[in-house]
């Protein structure tokens, strides 16, 4: 009964629940990194895009932000790079792998099956 | 989905976090094309779980035993909203044994879950009556009318994996080879 109870009350709060905010880093430093991109040492450029990388989805919106807004083909280049790694979920099509996985790490496993093969997955 | 749902942070964020992530193509040795993907604005005004069965989420448990089946295409907000559903179940399939009674605490879950979903779609029927009629992209309640719809029609016993290894609801899918 308990966990019946658990799981529909569980239902009830998702479906009424907006998806929770996502923490931001210091803004300022997120701008300061992204104008980093675009210096002309490339250890300053690495750095920059090592650091945005860590930090991860956190920097998102200002990442797609900057790519939109970015006069500098490389720079949108370098933000499109780091974009897609960033939001890269980690999909993978060795099911026999993802079985080992998943008993391994106790985490339950997603599925999504697709008709062909959409950029963005893998 | 690609465009919109698997490209939002706070999806990112639960995939990563809560799951074991396997993408299967369907059309894997097909001569079929695969569709046009659509812009991200074309994605965006897509209804919710339209699309048919070109993209379908299974969760699973840990132990490959399939608990939830969604079809189609879902916004960030009710997509992240069915993960945790489906993750809960998924953990509490998890730690018991593969028996007619798990199949059966997984139906009751399923159940509890349509029926939820099915108040909410009622109770925007009763109030707004003129949305059953209306298509479900004229406007946000009958787009959110449209998606409790499919929604109810997912999680309902006829689409429900039972607990089938994910192995053998992936094989099922390829040999129905029904693309809608």
């Amino acid at each position: 009964m308990f966990p019946r109870l658990l799981l529909v009350l569980s239902a009830g709060a998702a479906l009424a629940a907006p998806a929770p905010a996502l923490a931001q880093p210091p803004g300022d430093e997120i701008g300061r990194l992204v104008a980093q991109l675009d210096a002309d040492d490339f250890r300053v450029r690495d750095r920059a895009a090592r650091r945005l990388r860590e930090v991860g989805l956190d920097t998102l919106p200002r990442l797609r932000r900057a790519a939109e807004e970015s006069q500098s083909v490389e720079v949108r280049t370098r933000l499109a790079d780091l974009i897609a790694g960033i939001t890269r979920p980690g999909w993978r099509s060795d099911l026999a792998a993802v079985r080992a996985e998943a008993l391994r790490t106790g985490k339950p496993i997603l599925v999504v099956s697709t008709v062909g093969l959409p950029t963005g997955f893998g | 989905m690609r465009t919109v749902t698997f490209a939002d942070p706070a999806v990112i964020r639960d995939l990563q976090t809560h799951f074991v992530l396997f993408w299967h193509n369907q059309m894997a040795g097909s001569v079929l094309p695969p569709p046009d993907p659509g812009t991200p604005e074309q994605a965006k005004s897509y209804p919710e779980g339209g699309g048919g069965t070109n993209v379908l989420t299974y969760v699973a448990a840990p132990d490959g035993r399939a608990v939830l089946r969604l079809q189609g295409y879902w916004r960030p907000e009710r997509y992240l909203a069915e993960l945790r559903f489906g993750r809960e179940l998924a953990m509490a399939v998890g730690k018991m044994p593969h028996d007619p009674e798990a199949v059966r605490f997984v139906a009751d879950r399923l159940d509890d879950r349509a029926r939820l979903v099915g108040m909410r779609r009622s109770e925007i029927e009763r109030r707004h009556p003129e949305v059953i009629a209306k298509k479900g992209t004229e406007s946000v309640l009958a787009r959110t009318h449209a998606a409790l719809v499919l929604l109810e029609k997912t999680l309902g016993a006829e689409s429900r994996p039972n607990l089938e290894a994910v192995e053998t609801v992936v094989n099922e899918r390829l040999k129905l080879r029904v693309f809608t």
